[in-house]
């Protein structure tokens, strides 16, 4: 059993590796070389535009995830904030959309007074620089930098700094902007690397939401990956290159502001300044709240609505028909991508507890190296590119199911959160003495993890297998990079829903998309993480 | 660890005991999912398990079965399919075919020019068509009393209106429809029906005034011409919310279809052109490589029982004309063709002018994407 | 009989232990005598097969005449209370030991009333004394039935009358099943068998 678990667990790093070398040998292919000068000039405006728009995503959010999170920390409050972590990509773009657009609950309030049968031009997306990507990208990253932003924070005594800092009479901004700041944001470098992954991977928001003059990169690569891919493959290598070059340009970029920050502290720049972040803070806490909250009703008045046009600020009329229609086709669909899921998150777990007590008898750590580099790499790469790649070294391999390529595709993004989490516990010298323990005894496997490791470590196991959940529940890009189209979560079939005719459809499954996580978080306590 | 084993083999082996037909359609619109949500319940009977994969673009089915054509395979069995997509399999000899002794074939006017050419490429039986449709414009009757005639009178509109008009954005194919219906308006219908030649003045003429044309009413569409909705499904979420004035649509029975789902005004009316608009036929086609050619021809050999085809016509189901030849059903087939419309569709004789020839979609496809992306 | 023979330890290049040889057969209770830090409680995880990465050994270990340094610890019939050693935390004292017994003619709730300790059944591992702790300690490896058990400081921070009370305890229950016992302490008070000393 355990030589499985692990050799399957070899046999996993292995296609790591070989997906990172083959996505390193495509981009140098010679060939590929001569086709950059053609393709940049071809790509100029979403280059440019793919730049722009993910760089403001990261500031933003890094900014705004500081003020919130020194706010959140002081008050340490539980608040509805857990329940924003699993919201799904794709229903809060959906959410976003019906609430801003121009005949969106918001103009709709606006009009009011106005009386107006016909909505404004588009206002807030008219623009080259979607002002709603930002926005939304933004916005639905922060519950989860947030959480980790505030593990943190506890990390590095944020209490008794501050008694030293008032000690040495020192601004309250200026502590933050120079003493807190700059020890935090060294920590927070895995985080935002997290971040400006997703930024360039992701397919919803510049779909749902997305300027189309041009088109970002992460969309270009796939209608490459839909339309040419299979006969032509320089220029998908190019357009990976081009994200990559992007990716590294935004980290640099975000890397000397901090610089700037730095040297503004050091120089006592912000002695004479005197703003009070708590209360910045506060407020766009009560905006994000805010977003997320409208987010939801917007979901749910429309999914219970028989229609809802504009200028009416109340449906006309109100049916459950949507959500039973959805149930009707779908049932089957969402039983599966919970059974997937659970499957999935469990047998991850159960992976990396095995390796866990492989790893103690270890004498040499080169495989935890190689793993811990691998496991990095599943977070650090954009998944367009990670899956397409993936999906090359699965042409070579003799097995042809599609259905186990699927879930392989899937639990690999799962692993990177199990992996850390577990990691730290189960370094620990509890951990040790409880494994010799168990073989002083002469306890079985099965045993030591069900009756020992299970009840000791219940909790972390638990609010693991909640991210696992959440994190495979919301997977989206598998079904378009990898098989035929086959295999698929219900996440994707809300896609589909909202490319269809109907807006009372889509937000009915916009909001059944949300539910399990929701549930699940219910009992997901934000105060007492300690991962 | 047995307990283990067992389940990764179950997953791996998809044992299923009925035939199972993978069948590639477009999903975006609930009635259409049902109309093949209720076909696979009568398939059981047949022991054929009907697999709807829910496509966004034929366009990706399509290279999915060239790609997989190498090794022989297909994972498609069925596909709904015209056009430059059947062109483009057609000419790599990966549809099977002819397809000529299908039950059901006996109901359709196999003499109908409409029927046995798709877009200018002769069907040779390789697909079966499966329904009609119509380019047609839906509009809001209380923000437009007397809709456009001619592409003229549209381009005042767009003037007088800016913001309030748009297209799909190409290649998306209501798109170059569209693009197509302002050349046969510029009078470029004949000249069409030969294939585009690069040397040919009149053809090079033809695109130039289209592309001034496109140019002229830029400025005032919707977002300034900066940015196109996806497909027609947006624009009709749009049109209900009067965002824009003006939707196209490939079915003449869309508004009333939609009027009943909820999903559009009750004063939104449908108008075409005095000279006609574009009238297609969309078809079933089965790689040549499916697994399963059999179930997939008893799937096709069902959707053109007149039961399916007047469901199909129905327009609280789906509302697309039939493909039938109604002369050749009998009295009972007959009468389930009979249905209310309610006053927001054409009626069934308007003009109808044929697809032009393929390789105008191309030409049509490139200049636009060089000169408006 | 838990024979050792030339058993050398060392850590890097220091020299813990060096040819360290022990004969001790069954109904025999040895005490191991050295100072702290002397690696005494490497020694005895190496007798019962924990080998730790840092240190280096060599040295055959004979369990009834069978040599068994190739056999991992479950393996061996050896089991060990270690230096404060645990119960597990989320469990009551005799579902600590009905969880690792394996016996077929022992029963923990027996053994804690011939000892008078059944007023402690139920309660959690952190509401119990330590003297109860070091007896429950010894119950749970007596219900394993290995032939030998290694006690690392098993008294360690208990006062002078109830470690007295435990040692007896440890006494009469070692000899009763029969053990292979080998001790090790820093204290002279701990020893249970004062003809069976060994000063490293």
């Amino acid at each position: 059993m355990k030589t499985l678990i692990n050799s399957i667990l070899i046999l996993i790093i292995v296609t790591i590796l070989c997906v990172i070398l083959n996505f390193i040998k495509k981009i140098f292919f010679i060939e590929t070389l001569f086709e950059i000068p053609n393709l940049f000039y071809q790509y100029k405006n979403s280059i440019k535009l793919t730049f722009i728009l993910n760089t403001s995503v990261i500031l933003l959010t890094i900014i705004l995830g500081f003020l919130i999170s020194i706010y959140f920390f002081v008050n340490k409050k539980d608040t509805i904030l857990k329940y924003f972590i699993p919201y799904p990509h794709i229903s809060f773009a959906i959410g976003i959309l019906f609430f801003f657009s121009s005949s969106g609950l918001l103009n709709r309030f606006l009009n009011f007074y106005n009386k107006s049968e016909i909505p404004l031009i588009d206002y807030m997306s008219n623009n080259e620089y979607s002002i709603l990507y930002i926005i939304s990208l933004t916005i639905r990253e922060l519950p989860f930098f947030i959480l980790v932003s505030i593990m943190i924070l506890n990390k590095i005594n944020f209490l008794f700094l501050q008694k030293h800092s008032e000690n040495l009479k020192l601004k309250k901004f200026n502590f933050y902007l120079s003493v807190i700041f700059p020890l935090w944001i060294k920590r927070m470098l895995l985080p935002i690397l997290i971040i400006i992954s997703f930024s360039y991977s992701n397919y919803e928001y510049s779909f749902i939401l997305g300027t189309q003059f041009p088109e970002l990169l992460n969309q270009e690569l796939v209608n490459i990956w839909k339309n040419e891919f299979h006969y032509n493959t320089h220029n998908y290598n190019v357009l990976s290159l081009f994200i990559t070059i992007c990716f590294i340009f935004t980290y640099l970029f975000i890397y000397l502001i901090f610089q700037i920050n730095r040297y503004l502290s050091i120089h006592n720049v912000y002695r004479k300044l005197n703003i009070n972040l708590i209360l910045i803070g506060k407020y766009l806490y009560l905006f994000l709240i805010f977003i997320f909250v409208s987010n939801f009703i917007v979901l749910l008045i429309n999914s219970l609505s028989t229609n809802w046009f504009f200028p009416n600020i109340i449906p006309s009329g109100f049916t459950i028909n949507n959500f039973l229609e959805i149930f009707d086709n779908n049932l089957n669909l969402i039983i599966n991508s919970i059974i997937i899921s659970i499957f999935l998150s469990i047998l991850s777990i159960i992976i990396f507890l095995t390796y866990f007590q492989l790893k103690i008898k270890l004498t040499s750590n080169y495989l935890e190296y190689v793993l811990f580099i691998s496991v990095l790499l599943i977070l650090i790469i954009p998944q367009n590119i990670f899956l397409i790649n993936l999906n090359i070294i699965f042409n070579y391999l003799p097995i042809d199911s599609e259905l186990f390529f699927y879930l392989f595709s899937l639990i690999i993004f799962i692993f990177p959160y199990t992996y850390f989490m577990l990691k730290e516990k189960f370094s620990s010298e509890l951990y040790k003495s409880l494994y010799l323990q168990k073989e002083n005894l002469k306890l079985s496997n099965y045993k030591f993890l069900r009756n020992i490791i299970y009840p000791i470590y219940k909790d972390t196991i638990i609010f693991i297998t909640l991210i696992g959940f959440s994190v495979c529940y919301y997977q989206f890009l598998q079904s378009i990079f990898i098989g035929s189209g086959n295999q698929r979560l219900f996440n994707n079939e809300v896609m589909v829903l909202f490319s269809g005719e109907s807006a009372q459809l889509s937000s009915a499954a916009a909001i059944i998309n949300l539910l399990p996580c929701l549930v699940l978080f219910k009992y997901f306590k934000f105060n007492n993480v300690k991962v | 660890m047995k307990i283990i084993t067992l389940i990764i083999f179950l997953f791996l082996t998809n044992n299923a005991s009925s035939i199972e037909v993978n069948f590639h359609a477009w999903g975006g619109s609930n009635n259409i999912n049902d109309y093949i949500g209720n076909l696979r319940e009568d398939l059981v009977d047949y022991g054929i398990d009907l697999k709807h994969t829910k496509i966004s673009d034929t366009e990706s089915s399509v290279n999915l079965i060239l790609s997989e054509s190498i090794n022989k395979k297909s994972k498609v069995d069925l596909i709904w399919i015209n056009g430059e997509n059947f062109q483009k399999l057609k000419l790599n000899n990966l549809l099977y075919g002819p397809i000529n002794d299908l039950n059901n074939l006996k109901f359709i006017n196999l003499e109908d020019e409409t029927l046995i050419n798709d877009f200018g490429v002769p069907t040779e039986n390789y697909e079966i068509p499966w329904g009609r449709s119509q380019f047609v414009f839906l509009y809001d009757k209380e923000l437009i009393e007397s809709p456009p005639k001619d592409i003229f009178e549209l381009k005042k509109f767009i003037i007088m209106n800016p913001g309030r008009f748009t297209y799909p954005k190409l290649p998306n194919f209501h798109g170059t429809t569209f693009l197509k219906q302002i050349l046969y308006e510029l009078g470029h219908y004949n000249l069409m029906t030969n294939k585009f030649n690069l040397e040919n003045d009149d053809h090079k003429n033809a695109i130039k005034e289209l592309l001034n044309f496109v140019n002229e009413i830029n400025p005032y569409l919707w977002s300034k011409g900066k940015r196109y909705p996806k497909n027609n499904m947006e624009m009709m979420k749009m049109l209900a919310n009067r965002e824009i004035f003006i939707s196209l649509s490939f079915n003449p029975n869309e508004a009333s279809a939609q009027i009943i789902n909820g999903n559009l005004r009750e004063n939104t009316g449908t108008f075409i052109f005095n000279n006609g608009t574009i009238a297609n036929t969309h078809y079933l086609a089965i790689p040549k490589y499916s697994n399963n050619i059999e179930g997939s021809l008893i799937v096709i050999n069902e959707l053109l029982n007149p039961k399916y085809q007047a469901l199909k016509m129905n327009p609280h189901i789906w509302g697309d004309p039939t493909v039938l030849d109604l002369k050749k059903l009998n009295s009972d087939q007959l009468s389930l063709f009979k249905f209310d419309y309610q006053n927001n569709n054409l009626d069934n004789n308007v003009k109808k002018m044929l697809e032009p020839h393929i390789s105008w979609t191309e030409v049509i496809e490139k200049y636009w994407i060089e000169n408006f992306n | 009989m838990l024979k050792c023979k030339n058993i050398n330890i060392s850590l890097k290049t220091k020299k813990l232990i060096s040819n360290f040889n022990i004969s001790i057969y069954h109904n025999e209770i040895w005490t191991l005598m050295a100072p702290s830090g002397s690696g005494k409680s490497t020694l005895l995880k190496y007798i019962l097969g924990n080998k730790e990465s840092d240190f280096s050994y060599n040295g055959d270990i004979y369990v009834n005449e069978t040599k068994i340094n190739r056999r991992s610890i479950t393996e061996r019939d050896i089991s060990m209370i270690f230096q404060n050693d645990l119960l597990f935390p989320h469990m009551t004292i005799i579902q600590n030991l009905n969880f690792v017994n394996k016996s077929s003619n022992l029963k923990a709730i027996d053994l804690l009333k011939e000892n008078k300790l059944d007023h402690i059944a139920n309660s959690m591992p952190d509401k119990i004394s330590g003297g109860e702790k070091s007896r429950v300690l010894l119950i749970r490896v007596l219900l394993l039935e290995t032939s030998v058990i290694l006690l690392d400081e098993p008294f360690n921070g208990l006062d002078t009358e109830t470690k007295f009370k435990t040692k007896d305890f440890f006494n009469k229950n070692l000899l009763k099943f029969n053990k292979i016992a080998l001790m090790v302490t820093h204290n002279k008070d701990d020893v249970i068998d004062n003809k069976k000393i060994l000063n490293l």
